[in-house]
């Protein structure tokens, strides 16, 4: 993104001068809890198509397959539960630390279950359902096939915040572990190493 | 829908429970006791029983308890983990108390309930519920057999035991052998009861109450589990602050940040199931699943916490002067009590209906 001479009107101004990197955290944190607050019934995510498939194909099912989606179907509803507890923390107006985890759980389970999708479709997993190129839809996570839920939550842990960023965040301001060194502060920025 | 949140009143007797604890279970006492012939501290559980009934939480007030639920015995729970208090709260006032709910055993119900008296129930402790569990033989109205396992059977006055007639009876602890077993966890240990010719009195049928017992005490496992958790993050967190290598604090180190953030999440997610099984075995509703749940998800939590607080405080996490091998033996033995994570996921397997190949 390129501005060059862009005037912005002080009415358009959000906070106070000098506090802009607060309110620009702000947004960021509220669309880490947007991404993973999202209010499901059980297996409301991408825990459902892989239960649903198991249901469905008997013929599919493996020991090794059983025990992991077992393990992925607790942590799922053990998330989903996490996320309810938020809302009412939230409700009753005693906001926690938790939104900052929920994104990094909810990205993690992503992967997990429609990767295991992938491997329980067996000769299907290999097929892809459409390669055509579009214009950016709405994210479909669920309307899709497997492959597809496989490769586009590969971007849950990048987008909105990387898991790696987020845990730095959850190290310092939730459990208060020393900051990070950094030799990029009271640098400008085309000094900095790019 | 559940509420998984505290009351004002659920804070506040968790602040009055750790109090109790802050003055009377330091971490050292707890140890020096392991080393003695009486783990147990008897003295506490008088405190917690006597002094602020605690026992009978669970018991209607009609037979001398205070007609409270699972959700405000969780949150003792919740603190005596964080203490690894080695008092038979879980054993005597939640499994064996729910045991003799299930049987409508009114007097004992109302012994128990005050604490003056410690029950247990004489099921293995590493048995899920509706697990098969052992019986001893009934011959001329007495009992005859030997059950090993049994949590807490040192300081029991009573046991209720299961016999080969289906039946659950109990049996005052004078009227057996009760001999300690080297367990892993000091804090609260098992035996072996032997009985030849005990004289019984049967209480009901033992089916429906070990069930309901070792269902309850799944469920509540779970809160003592999220206090074992949370003290071994809290106090590995506080360590790695202090302590410094490479002239920085060794808590900036990424690796280590991440390592603790992410076991930041596991409790965070842990306390939510266990709320959820505290609230579901209160109302009623959902408790199979819930309790389930909250087992497959809290045992290798618990382990996961107490592991890295070994790992994260060096050597002397490894040695017998820190507590963190308390946290360590208590959280992997309570991976196994009352099912390991394995079984409650096979129980959830069954009850969603993700059938086995
Ligand atoms: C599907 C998708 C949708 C997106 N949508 C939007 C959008 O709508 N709006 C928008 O503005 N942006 C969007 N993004 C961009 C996204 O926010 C950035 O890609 C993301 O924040 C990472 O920044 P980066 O690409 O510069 O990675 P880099 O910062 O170059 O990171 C590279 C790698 O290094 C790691 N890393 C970086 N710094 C550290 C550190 N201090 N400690 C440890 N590891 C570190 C990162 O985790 C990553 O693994 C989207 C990205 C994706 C994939």
């Amino acid at each position: 993104m390129f501005l060059t001479d862009v005037r912005i009107p002080d009415s358009r101004r959000l906070g106070e001068v000098g506090d802009g990197w607060r309110v620009a955290q702000t947004t960021l944190n509220n669309e880490r809890v947007a991404i993973g607050g999202m209010r499901l019934p059980r297996e409301g995510g991408m825990i459902g198509p892989a239960a649903a498939t198991w249901r469905e194909r008997p013929e599919l099912r493996t020991h090794d397959l059983h025990q992991r989606l077992l393990k992925l179907w607790v942590e799922a509803e053990v998330a989903r539960l996490t996320g309810e507890r938020l809302r009412q923390q939230l409700v009753a107006g005693q906001p926690g630390p938790e939104g900052a985890g929920m994104k990094l759980a909810f990205a993690r389970l992503n992967q997990e279950i429609s990767g295991l999708e992938v491997e329980l479709l067996g000769e299907e997993g290999l097929s892809y359902d459409d390669w055509t190129m579009r214009r950016p839809e709405l994210v479909d996570f669920t309307g899709r096939e497997a492959g597809y839920r496989y490769l586009r939550s590969k971007g849950n842990s990048i987008e909105g915040g990387t898991t790696e960023i987020l845990l730095n965040i959850v190290a310092e301001r939730v459990l208060g572990l020393p900051a990070e060194p950094r030799t990029d502060k009271d640098v400008a920025w085309k000094d900095l190493a790019r | 829908m559940t509420d998984l949140l505290y009351s004002e009143e659920e804070e506040a007797l968790r602040s009055a429970v750790r109090d109790l604890l802050t003055d009377h279970c330091d971490a050292a006492g707890v140890i020096a006791r392991t080393e003695s012939d009486a783990p147990h501290d008897r003295a506490l559980w008088k405190a917690l029983a006597d002094g602020m009934g605690l026992a009978g939480l669970l018991v209607p007030e009609a037979h001398g308890g205070h007609g409270a639920t699972h959700r405000e015995a969780a949150v003792v729970l919740e603190e005596l983990g964080r203490a690894v208090a080695p008092v038979p709260y879980l054993t005597s006032a939640v499994v064996a108390t729910e045991a003799l709910l299930a049987c409508e055993a009114g007097e004992l119900l109302a012994d128990l309930a005050s604490g003056r008296r410690v029950g247990a129930l004489a099921v293995a402790l590493h048995l899920a519920p509706g697990a098969a569990h052992r019986t001893v033989r009934l011959e001329d109205g007495t009992l005859h057999g030997e059950l090993t396992g049994i949590a807490d059977a040192a300081v029991a006055d009573v046991l209720l035991v299961p016999a080969e007639d289906g039946g659950l009876y109990a049996v005052e602890a004078d009227a057996v052998t009760i001999t300690p077993q080297v367990s892993l966890d000091l804090t609260r240990p098992l035996a072996t009861v032997t009985l030849d010719g005990a004289a019984a009195t049967r209480i009901g049928d033992a089916g429906p109450a070990v069930r309901r017992a070792l269902r309850a005490g799944a469920g509540l496992l779970a809160s003592e589990q999220f206090g074992l958790a949370d003290w071994s993050l809290t106090e590995t967190v506080r360590y790695l602050k202090e302590r410094k290598q490479f002239n920085r604090p060794v808590g900036g180190f990424q690796a280590l940040k991440h390592r603790l953030a992410q076991l930041w999440l596991e409790v965070v997610n842990l306390r939510a199931a266990a709320r959820n099984a505290a609230d579901a075995l209160a109302t009623g509703e959902d408790v199979d699943v819930a309790v389930a749940v909250a087992q497959a998800y809290a045992a290798p939590v618990a382990v996961h916490a107490a592991e890295e607080a070994v790992q994260l405080h060096g050597g002397i996490g490894m040695t017998w002067e820190h507590p963190a091998h308390l946290y360590l033996k208590r959280s992997k033995a309570d991976s196994l009590a009352y099912g390991t994570a394995g079984a409650h996921r096979e129980a959830v397997a069954e009850l969603v209906g993700l059938q086995a190949p």
